[in-house]
């Protein structure tokens, strides 16, 4: 597992509601150290995949304030261990989105079961703060292929 | 809400304890009263009394008097 925790958006109204996955395979590095004997996803993981998708679907938006960054965990909850060769179900829904600043209500489920839960803040970074070269390539992945299903 | 309402719900927005803010307290006193803590104000205000503070408002806020002052300008102090 590098630092992209989200594989796939499956939906996505911009600047709205969002659902995509991870899937957490079964030789994940993570489970080396974390723990041997009973590998489990920290919670900070699931914390940035529900903040990365939450971002996505506030980046969809494509507007000039910029990329969404994570600002603040107003509160996680983590309800259930997820270990490995598991399919993990991301859900954003954006609460308030403003120029300066947005939330969002995420959660994260394995199973139709819920595993975790957290309201997040976001601000933004201006898109000139970035590399000229970056790009969201899930994101960008999903709108093609839309674009391409609505021709 | 009432003065006493107020300063306890600034408290909560900085996360800083009830009895560290009174109407005197400045700015520089309150460690959560930074840039996050100004999102947190800005949000607090947006989604619990559907406010948009300007940036003027958020500029000229350098007192928790002056928070109370926002909050009386907007109709929710009496």
């Amino acid at each position: 597992m590098g630092f992209i925790f989200v594989d796939e958006i499956v939906d996505l109204v911009p600047g709205k509601t969002i659902r995509a996955i991870k899937r957490i395979k079964e030789d994940e590095e993570i489970f080396k150290v974390h723990f041997p004997g009973f590998p489990v996803v920290p919670g900070t993981f699931l914390t940035e995949m529900m903040a990365q998708t939450a971002g996505k679907c506030l980046d969809s938006e494509k507007k000039d304030r910029g990329k969404a960054m994570l600002a603040q965990v107003n509160s996680a909850k983590f309800r259930r261990y997820v270990g490995p060769s598991q399919l993990a179900m991301i859900n954003g829904e954006i609460r308030t989105n403003r120029e300066k600043f947005a939330t969002a209500i995420c959660g994260i489920e394995i199973n139709d079961e819920t595993v975790c839960t957290a309201e997040l803040m976001f601000t933004f970074v201006r898109l000139e703060n970035l590399d000229p070269n970056f790009r969201d390539e899930v994101l960008e992945t999903y709108l093609s292929t839309k674009q391409t299903r609505n021709d | 809400m009432t003065h006493e309402e107020a300063l306890k719900w600034i408290a909560e927005v900085f996360e800083e304890p009830a009895d560290n803010i009174s109407l005197e307290t400045k700015k520089d006193e309150v460690p959560g009263w930074d840039s996050l803590g100004v999102l947190n104000l800005m949000a607090a205000f947006d989604e619990e009394f559907d406010i948009l503070l300007s940036e003027d408002e958020l500029s000229e806020l350098q007192t928790v008097a002056d928070i109370l002052e926002l909050l009386k300008k907007h109709g929710l102090l009496h």
